[in-house]
């Protein structure tokens, strides 16, 4: 004669297995949702019209003509805490020529480079070394008010770029962009490109 | 053989606490796969119209970077349809025209809607003679009740181009109900640009 077990669960068995699968779901979800989120956030981050923008940005630093000396984000001792790991960009550095600087202040406005003033001056436009680990740390030790969050973010989504430059480059420009849409709305985009100097 | 069967059975409370409990999952179930069934929706006309910007700008951009501009005409219509044409030209002597054509049929959603007639909305570009079109893609339309017009989903709600200062602005408003005015194609660049010499291999 077979003997069939005939003990089953008791509700209170039943109930804490659900409770825990439904805390388990909870916990993936909560965890699954702010990719979705970041994936949003991530279509902000060199987007083709911040590329192409960017890239008039890193011709102007390219151009022979622009004055500013980068030799100083490649320092013989990188580890050196007081080596700079960023320049600003400024119109003023563009030429000596007014007609440049003048091509300059209006093509960062046309733009829309965020933060930009009348003379094209305090652009959130950043010069940086092509590795960014540098920039990084400077990013990371941080706790002013100099970088937004989101810039930081999108700094941290980009790669340490440790490989050489295909095309030999040195250093890389950063830029933030405020775009403004049709219905007067706006968001902010960010682009990265090497610079060959 | 005889088996012994459990005729136990459940209690009320057990079939009501259980049932309770389904009913919970369910419901946030299908909330939650409603709402993502509609960011599926979303992210693929997003892709679609993501495909159609950077084709069109990358052709654009294409030979501005590459030939160079020197100049940009643009001239506008508004007579049987808006219409935006740009003449570029580029240093290697070679010429490029963009026209894009507008009809808008009355609409909640245009603001411009002011036709009797259907939507139809087109963008060619190509050297003049041979232009190339690049129709817009289909995200859905309607037909408007009161007067039979149909009505796309993706309109170009505005053409504009200006070229003060030496700086190519040109706009290309894409406008989608769900998407706004996100995805619109933006074509700004210095013309006429004296690159004084530079180590630049033109990579982007």
């Amino acid at each position: 004669m077979t003997k069939i077990n005939k003990k089953g669960f008791v509700l209170a068995e039943m109930l804490i297995v659900t409770v825990f699968l439904m805390v388990i779901f909870s916990i993936l979800y909560s965890n699954f949702y702010p990719l979705l989120a970041e994936y949003e956030i991530r279509e902000e981050y060199d987007d083709v019209d911040s590329k192409y923008e960017v890239y008039w940005i890193k011709k102007m630093i390219e151009d022979s003509t622009y004055t500013e000396d980068l030799s100083v984000l490649t320092p013989p001792d990188p580890s050196v805490a007081s080596e700079p790991t960023f320049i600003r960009f400024n119109c003023n550095k563009v030429s000596t020529e007014n007609e440049k600087q003048a091509t300059c202040k209006a093509l960062v406005k046309s733009l829309e480079v965020a933060n930009c003033d009348d003379d094209g001056n305090n652009c959130q436009i950043y010069i940086t070394n092509y590795q960014l680990e540098r920039f990084k740390n400077t990013l990371k030790e941080d706790d002013t008010d100099t970088f937004t969050t989101e810039f930081k973010s999108y700094i941290n989504t980009l790669p340490d770029f440790k490989t050489p430059s295909l095309n030999d480059a040195k250093y890389r420009v950063i830029t933030v962009f405020n775009h403004t849409m049709a219905n007067s709305e706006t968001y902010t985009s960010y682009a990265t490109i090497e610079v060959r100097k | 053989m005889i088996k012994i069967l459990n005729n136990k059975g459940f209690t009320t409370i057990e079939v009501i606490l259980c049932f309770v409990l389904v009913v919970i999952i369910t419901t946030s179930l299908y909330t939650t796969i409603t709402s993502f069934n509609e960011k599926r929706i979303t992210e693929e006309y997003k892709s679609k119209i993501y495909t159609y910007k950077n084709l069109l700008t990358k052709e654009i951009q294409d030979d501005i970077l590459k030939k160079g501009l020197i100049a940009a005409e643009a001239k506008t219509t508004n007579e049987d349809k808006q219409t935006l044409e740009v003449l570029f030209s580029f240093k290697d002597g070679s010429k490029k025209t963009l026209l894009v054509e507008i009809i808008q049929a009355q609409s909640p959603y245009h603001p411009l809607g002011s036709t009797t007639e259907n939507d139809y909305y087109m963008i060619k570009y190509g050297a003049p003679g041979e232009l190339i079109e690049y129709p817009l893609p289909e995200l859905g339309e309607y037909v408007n009740e009161d007067n039979g017009l149909t009505i796309k989903d993706l309109s170009i709600s505005s053409a504009t181009c200006q070229t003060d200062n030496n700086i190519l602005r040109l706009h290309i408003n894409l406008y989608h109900p769900d998407l706004g005015y996100r995805y619109s194609i933006n074509i700004i660049c210095p013309i006429n640009y004296i690159d004084s010499g530079s180590l630049n291999s033109g990579v982007i």
